[in-house]
Protein backbone atom coordinates (compact mmCIF):
# COMPACT_ATOMS: atom_id res chain seq x y z
CA UNK A 1 0.00 0.00 0.00
CA UNK A 2 1.23 3.48 -0.79
CA UNK A 3 2.03 5.60 2.25
CA UNK A 4 -0.61 8.21 1.45
CA UNK A 5 -3.35 5.58 1.39
CA UNK A 6 -2.44 4.43 4.88
CA UNK A 7 -2.28 8.02 6.13
CA UNK A 8 -5.66 8.92 4.63
CA UNK A 9 -7.39 5.80 5.92
CA UNK A 10 -6.03 6.42 9.42
CA UNK A 11 -7.13 10.07 9.28
CA UNK A 12 -10.66 9.20 8.14
CA UNK A 13 -11.01 6.49 10.78
CA UNK A 14 -9.82 9.10 13.28
CA UNK A 15 -12.69 11.39 12.24
CA UNK A 16 -15.12 8.51 12.72
CA UNK A 17 -13.75 7.78 16.19
CA UNK A 18 -14.09 11.44 17.13
CA UNK A 19 -17.67 11.32 15.90
CA UNK A 20 -18.70 8.40 18.10
CA UNK A 21 -16.50 8.96 21.13
CA UNK A 22 -18.28 9.32 24.43
CA UNK A 23 -15.93 11.70 26.17
CA UNK A 24 -14.26 14.78 24.90
CA UNK A 25 -11.85 15.66 27.64
CA UNK A 26 -8.99 18.08 28.00
CA UNK A 27 -6.58 15.74 26.20
CA UNK A 28 -8.84 15.68 23.16
CA UNK A 29 -9.21 19.46 23.13
CA UNK A 30 -5.47 20.04 23.39
CA UNK A 31 -4.89 17.44 20.66
CA UNK A 32 -7.32 19.23 18.36
CA UNK A 33 -5.65 22.57 18.92
CA UNK A 34 -2.14 21.25 18.41
CA UNK A 35 -3.26 19.52 15.22
CA UNK A 36 -4.74 22.82 14.04
CA UNK A 37 -1.51 24.71 14.69
CA UNK A 38 0.49 22.00 12.93
CA UNK A 39 -1.86 22.16 9.96
CA UNK A 40 -1.44 25.95 9.70
CA UNK A 41 2.33 25.57 9.96
CA UNK A 42 2.40 22.95 7.22
CA UNK A 43 0.31 25.22 5.02
CA UNK A 44 2.63 28.18 5.49
CA UNK A 45 5.58 25.97 4.66
CA UNK A 46 3.81 24.62 1.57
CA UNK A 47 3.08 28.14 0.34
CA UNK A 48 6.66 29.28 0.84
CA UNK A 49 8.29 26.20 -0.65
CA UNK A 50 5.91 24.54 -3.12
CA UNK A 51 8.68 22.38 -4.53
CA UNK A 52 9.18 20.74 -1.17
CA UNK A 53 5.47 19.95 -1.11
CA UNK A 54 5.81 18.14 -4.43
CA UNK A 55 8.83 16.28 -3.11
CA UNK A 56 6.93 15.16 -0.02
CA UNK A 57 4.00 14.21 -2.26
CA UNK A 58 6.19 12.05 -4.47
CA UNK A 59 7.69 10.51 -1.39
CA UNK A 60 4.34 9.30 -0.02
CA UNK A 61 3.05 8.17 -3.41
CA UNK A 62 1.10 11.18 -4.68
CA UNK A 63 1.89 12.69 -8.07
CA UNK A 64 1.71 16.40 -7.42
CA UNK A 65 1.97 18.65 -4.37
CA UNK A 66 -1.44 20.08 -5.29
CA UNK A 67 -2.99 16.63 -4.94
CA UNK A 68 -1.48 16.18 -1.51
CA UNK A 69 -2.91 19.56 -0.56
CA UNK A 70 -6.32 18.45 -1.81
CA UNK A 71 -6.22 15.29 0.33
CA UNK A 72 -5.21 17.30 3.36
CA UNK A 73 -8.07 19.70 2.75
CA UNK A 74 -10.52 16.83 2.43
CA UNK A 75 -9.58 15.40 5.80
CA UNK A 76 -9.63 18.80 7.51
CA UNK A 77 -13.01 19.66 6.00
CA UNK A 78 -14.48 16.40 7.33
CA UNK A 79 -12.94 17.06 10.70
CA UNK A 80 -14.45 20.54 10.72
CA UNK A 81 -17.91 19.23 9.86
CA UNK A 82 -17.83 16.61 12.61
CA UNK A 83 -16.40 18.93 15.22
CA UNK A 84 -18.94 21.65 14.46
CA UNK A 85 -21.75 19.10 14.57
CA UNK A 86 -20.64 17.93 18.02
CA UNK A 87 -20.40 21.49 19.22
CA UNK A 88 -23.93 22.20 18.02
CA UNK A 89 -25.23 19.17 19.88
CA UNK A 90 -23.63 20.36 23.09
CA UNK A 91 -25.16 23.81 22.66
CA UNK A 92 -28.54 22.28 21.89
CA UNK A 93 -28.37 20.18 25.04
CA UNK A 94 -27.69 23.24 27.16
CA UNK A 95 -30.49 25.15 25.47
CA UNK A 96 -32.85 22.27 26.21
CA UNK A 97 -31.96 22.41 29.91
CA UNK A 98 -32.46 26.15 29.93
CA UNK A 99 -35.83 26.08 28.17
CA UNK A 100 -36.98 23.22 30.40
CA UNK A 101 -35.98 24.96 33.61
CA UNK A 102 -37.74 28.12 32.47
CA UNK A 103 -40.88 26.23 31.41
CA UNK A 104 -41.13 24.36 34.73
CA UNK A 105 -40.53 27.51 36.73
CA UNK A 106 -43.15 29.44 34.78
CA UNK A 107 -45.70 26.62 35.08
CA UNK A 108 -45.24 26.46 38.84
CA UNK A 109 -45.57 30.21 39.20
CA UNK A 110 -48.76 30.16 37.15
CA UNK A 111 -50.18 27.36 39.29
CA UNK A 112 -49.37 29.01 42.58
CA UNK A 113 -50.72 32.43 41.55
CA UNK A 114 -53.97 31.08 40.06
CA UNK A 115 -56.89 30.41 42.39
CA UNK A 116 -57.24 26.65 42.99
CA UNK A 117 -60.43 26.18 41.00
CA UNK A 118 -59.73 28.58 38.17
CA UNK A 119 -59.42 25.65 35.81
CA UNK A 120 -56.19 26.97 34.33
CA UNK B 1 -65.47 6.15 43.93
CA UNK B 2 -65.26 7.32 40.33
CA UNK B 3 -62.68 6.22 37.83
CA UNK B 4 -60.94 9.57 38.07
CA UNK B 5 -60.58 9.32 41.87
CA UNK B 6 -58.89 5.94 41.61
CA UNK B 7 -56.31 7.45 39.30
CA UNK B 8 -55.32 10.47 41.36
CA UNK B 9 -51.81 9.06 41.77
CA UNK B 10 -51.41 8.87 37.97
CA UNK B 11 -49.94 11.67 35.83
CA UNK B 12 -50.51 11.69 32.10
CA UNK B 13 -47.89 13.52 30.03
CA UNK B 14 -49.02 14.79 26.63
CA UNK B 15 -46.44 16.44 24.37
CA UNK B 16 -48.21 19.00 22.19
CA UNK B 17 -46.95 20.63 19.04
CA UNK B 18 -49.43 22.49 16.83
CA UNK B 19 -52.42 20.34 17.79
CA UNK B 20 -54.96 23.14 18.19
CA UNK B 21 -57.64 21.17 16.37
CA UNK B 22 -57.53 17.98 18.45
CA UNK B 23 -55.91 18.74 21.77
CA UNK B 24 -59.00 20.03 23.57
CA UNK B 25 -60.99 16.88 22.86
CA UNK B 26 -58.04 14.60 23.64
CA UNK B 27 -57.45 16.26 27.02
CA UNK B 28 -61.14 16.28 27.94
CA UNK B 29 -61.27 12.55 27.14
CA UNK B 30 -58.24 11.91 29.34
CA UNK B 31 -59.55 14.01 32.24
CA UNK B 32 -62.62 11.79 32.50
CA UNK B 33 -60.39 8.93 33.63
CA UNK B 34 -57.24 10.69 34.83
CA UNK B 35 -57.52 13.83 36.96
CA UNK B 36 -53.86 14.77 36.49
CA UNK B 37 -52.88 15.65 32.94
CA UNK B 38 -49.89 17.80 32.02
CA UNK B 39 -49.63 19.11 28.46
CA UNK B 40 -46.23 20.31 27.34
CA UNK B 41 -46.70 22.83 24.58
CA UNK B 42 -43.51 22.52 22.56
CA UNK B 43 -43.34 26.00 21.08
CA UNK B 44 -46.54 25.67 19.08
CA UNK B 45 -47.26 28.45 16.62
CA UNK B 46 -51.02 27.87 16.58
CA UNK B 47 -53.58 28.17 19.38
CA UNK B 48 -52.55 24.93 21.11
CA UNK B 49 -51.58 26.61 24.37
CA UNK B 50 -54.90 28.46 24.60
CA UNK B 51 -56.74 25.24 23.79
CA UNK B 52 -54.95 23.48 26.65
CA UNK B 53 -55.54 26.40 29.01
CA UNK B 54 -59.28 26.09 28.35
CA UNK B 55 -59.20 22.54 29.77
CA UNK B 56 -58.42 21.40 33.29
CA UNK B 57 -54.96 20.16 32.33
CA UNK B 58 -51.70 21.58 33.61
CA UNK B 59 -49.84 23.56 30.97
CA UNK B 60 -46.06 23.75 30.65
CA UNK B 61 -44.73 25.77 27.75
CA UNK B 62 -41.43 25.52 25.91
CA UNK B 63 -40.79 29.01 24.59
CA UNK B 64 -39.04 27.53 21.55
CA UNK B 65 -39.67 24.27 19.74
CA UNK B 66 -37.30 21.55 20.97
CA UNK B 67 -38.92 18.34 19.76
CA UNK B 68 -41.16 15.62 21.12
CA UNK B 69 -38.45 13.89 23.16
CA UNK B 70 -37.65 17.11 24.98
CA UNK B 71 -41.34 17.78 25.59
CA UNK B 72 -41.81 14.31 27.09
CA UNK B 73 -38.87 14.80 29.43
CA UNK B 74 -40.15 18.21 30.54
CA UNK B 75 -43.59 16.72 31.23
CA UNK B 76 -42.07 13.87 33.22
CA UNK B 77 -39.91 16.28 35.21
CA UNK B 78 -43.00 18.36 36.00
CA UNK B 79 -45.07 15.32 36.97
CA UNK B 80 -42.30 13.92 39.17
CA UNK B 81 -42.40 17.11 41.24
CA UNK B 82 -46.10 16.79 41.98
CA UNK B 83 -47.01 15.42 45.40
CA UNK B 84 -48.59 11.99 45.31
CA UNK B 85 -47.47 11.16 41.79
CA UNK B 86 -46.73 7.42 41.60
CA UNK B 87 -47.55 6.36 38.05
CA UNK B 88 -46.71 8.07 34.80
CA UNK B 89 -48.31 7.72 31.40
CA UNK B 90 -47.20 9.15 28.06
CA UNK B 91 -49.96 9.83 25.58
CA UNK B 92 -49.94 11.34 22.09
CA UNK B 93 -51.82 14.56 21.44
CA UNK B 94 -53.21 13.75 18.02
CA UNK B 95 -56.03 11.51 19.20
CA UNK B 96 -54.59 8.23 17.94
CA UNK B 97 -54.61 6.59 21.38
CA UNK B 98 -57.62 5.41 23.38
CA UNK B 99 -58.01 6.45 27.01
CA UNK B 100 -59.13 2.90 27.90
CA UNK B 101 -55.82 1.57 26.64
CA UNK B 102 -53.98 4.02 28.90
CA UNK B 103 -56.01 2.58 31.79
CA UNK B 104 -54.96 -0.95 30.82
CA UNK B 105 -51.30 0.09 30.84
CA UNK B 106 -51.66 1.70 34.26
CA UNK B 107 -53.32 -1.49 35.56
CA UNK B 108 -50.37 -3.50 34.25
CA UNK B 109 -47.79 -1.46 36.18
CA UNK B 110 -50.00 -0.92 39.22
CA UNK B 111 -50.59 -4.66 39.61
CA UNK B 112 -46.82 -5.12 39.95
CA UNK B 113 -46.63 -7.40 36.90
CA UNK B 114 -44.06 -5.09 35.33
CA UNK B 115 -42.10 -1.88 35.91
CA UNK B 116 -42.95 -0.42 32.53
CA UNK B 117 -45.82 -1.16 30.19
CA UNK B 118 -45.56 -0.25 26.53
CA UNK B 119 -48.45 -0.09 24.12
CA UNK B 120 -48.18 -2.23 21.02
CA UNK B 121 -50.36 -1.76 17.98
CA UNK B 122 -49.11 -5.07 16.59
CA UNK B 123 -50.40 -7.07 19.55
CA UNK B 124 -53.56 -5.01 19.39
CA UNK B 125 -55.08 -3.33 16.42
CA UNK B 126 -54.06 -0.51 14.18
CA UNK B 127 -56.84 0.85 12.10
CA UNK B 128 -56.10 2.58 8.84
CA UNK B 129 -52.32 2.05 8.90
CA UNK B 130 -50.64 2.11 5.53
CA UNK B 131 -48.54 -0.85 4.44
CA UNK B 132 -45.44 1.34 4.16
CA UNK B 133 -45.88 2.54 7.73
CA UNK B 134 -46.31 -1.04 8.95
CA UNK B 135 -43.12 -2.09 7.17
CA UNK B 136 -41.16 0.85 8.57
CA UNK B 137 -42.30 0.13 12.13
CA UNK B 138 -41.44 -3.56 11.74
CA UNK B 139 -38.02 -2.61 10.46
CA UNK B 140 -37.49 -0.27 13.43
CA UNK B 141 -38.12 -3.22 15.78
CA UNK B 142 -35.95 -5.62 13.79
CA UNK B 143 -33.04 -3.16 13.76
CA UNK B 144 -33.08 -2.50 17.51
CA UNK B 145 -31.01 -4.84 19.69
CA UNK B 146 -32.76 -3.47 22.78
CA UNK B 147 -36.19 -4.25 21.31
CA UNK B 148 -35.10 -7.79 20.50
CA UNK B 149 -33.79 -8.26 24.03
CA UNK B 150 -37.09 -7.12 25.50
CA UNK B 151 -39.02 -9.08 22.84
CA UNK B 152 -40.95 -6.02 21.77
CA UNK B 153 -43.20 -5.85 18.74
CA UNK B 154 -43.61 -2.07 18.59
CA UNK B 155 -40.88 0.36 19.61
CA UNK B 156 -42.47 3.56 18.34
CA UNK B 157 -45.72 3.66 20.23
CA UNK B 158 -46.37 6.87 22.15
CA UNK B 159 -48.51 5.14 24.78
CA UNK B 160 -46.46 4.00 27.78
CA UNK B 161 -46.87 3.68 31.54
CA UNK B 162 -44.30 3.28 34.29
CA UNK B 163 -43.79 3.78 37.98
CA UNK B 164 -41.69 6.35 39.78
CA UNK B 165 -38.38 4.41 39.79
CA UNK B 166 -38.40 4.15 36.00
CA UNK B 167 -39.57 7.75 35.53
CA UNK B 168 -36.76 9.01 37.74
CA UNK B 169 -34.17 7.11 35.76
CA UNK B 170 -35.38 8.15 32.33
CA UNK B 171 -33.31 11.06 31.13
CA UNK B 172 -34.39 11.56 27.57
CA UNK B 173 -31.62 13.37 25.75
CA UNK B 174 -32.88 12.77 22.23
CA UNK B 175 -34.85 15.93 21.66
CA UNK B 176 -36.46 14.89 18.43
CA UNK B 177 -38.04 11.64 17.35
CA UNK B 178 -35.18 9.30 18.27
CA UNK B 179 -36.44 9.39 21.88
CA UNK B 180 -38.66 6.34 21.26
CA UNK B 181 -35.62 4.18 20.55
CA UNK B 182 -33.80 5.86 23.41
CA UNK B 183 -36.51 4.98 25.92
CA UNK B 184 -36.47 1.34 24.80
CA UNK B 185 -32.67 1.30 25.10
CA UNK B 186 -32.83 2.77 28.62
CA UNK B 187 -35.43 0.21 29.65
CA UNK B 188 -33.35 -2.63 28.22
CA UNK B 189 -30.23 -1.39 30.01
CA UNK B 190 -31.92 -1.20 33.42
CA UNK B 191 -33.17 -3.95 35.72
CA UNK B 192 -36.77 -3.35 34.62
CA UNK B 193 -39.47 -5.83 33.79
CA UNK B 194 -41.07 -4.55 30.62
CA UNK B 195 -44.37 -5.76 29.27
CA UNK B 196 -46.17 -4.96 26.06
CA UNK B 197 -49.89 -4.41 26.23
CA UNK B 198 -52.07 -4.56 23.13
CA UNK B 199 -53.50 -1.17 22.23
CA UNK B 200 -55.49 0.22 19.37
CA UNK B 201 -54.01 3.00 17.32
CA UNK B 202 -56.45 4.90 15.18
CA UNK B 203 -54.98 6.35 12.04
CA UNK B 204 -57.24 9.13 10.92
CA UNK B 205 -56.64 11.56 8.09
CA UNK B 206 -55.63 14.05 10.79
CA UNK B 207 -53.10 11.89 12.61
CA UNK B 208 -51.64 10.60 9.36
CA UNK B 209 -51.09 14.13 8.13
CA UNK B 210 -49.62 15.14 11.51
CA UNK B 211 -47.53 12.01 11.92
CA UNK B 212 -43.89 11.93 11.03
CA UNK B 213 -42.74 11.15 7.56
CA UNK B 214 -41.07 7.78 7.09
CA UNK B 215 -38.05 9.69 5.81
CA UNK B 216 -37.53 10.64 9.43
CA UNK B 217 -36.18 7.13 9.97
CA UNK B 218 -32.91 8.33 8.46
CA UNK B 219 -32.84 11.28 10.86
CA UNK B 220 -33.49 8.97 13.78
CA UNK B 221 -30.63 6.64 12.89
CA UNK B 222 -28.34 9.64 12.54
CA UNK B 223 -29.37 11.10 15.91
CA UNK B 224 -28.92 7.77 17.66
CA UNK B 225 -25.45 7.24 16.25
CA UNK B 226 -24.18 10.34 18.03
CA UNK B 227 -26.16 9.82 21.22
CA UNK B 228 -23.31 9.62 23.67
CA UNK B 229 -21.00 12.23 22.28
CA UNK B 230 -20.81 15.42 24.23
CA UNK B 231 -18.30 17.81 22.70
Amino acid sequence: MVVIQAVLVVALVGVLVLFTRREHGLRMQVGKRLAFVAFIGANVYGVLRPDDLTRVANHVGVGRGADLLLYGLLVSALFLVVNTGLRFRAVERRMTELVRAFALHEAELRRSSAPPDAGM
Amino acid sequence: MSRADQNDDVWVVVPVHNEQQMIGAVVDGLLEAFPNVVCVDDGSTDGSAAAVAATGAHLVQHCVNLGQGAALQTGLSYALRQPGARWFVTFDADGQHRVDDAGALVDAVRSGRCDAALGSRFLGAATGMSRRKRLALRAAVALSPAARRLRLTDTHNGLRAFGRPVAERLHITMNRMAHASEIVALLAAGPWRVEEVPVTVRYTAYSTAKGQSLLNGVNILFDLSVRHTGA
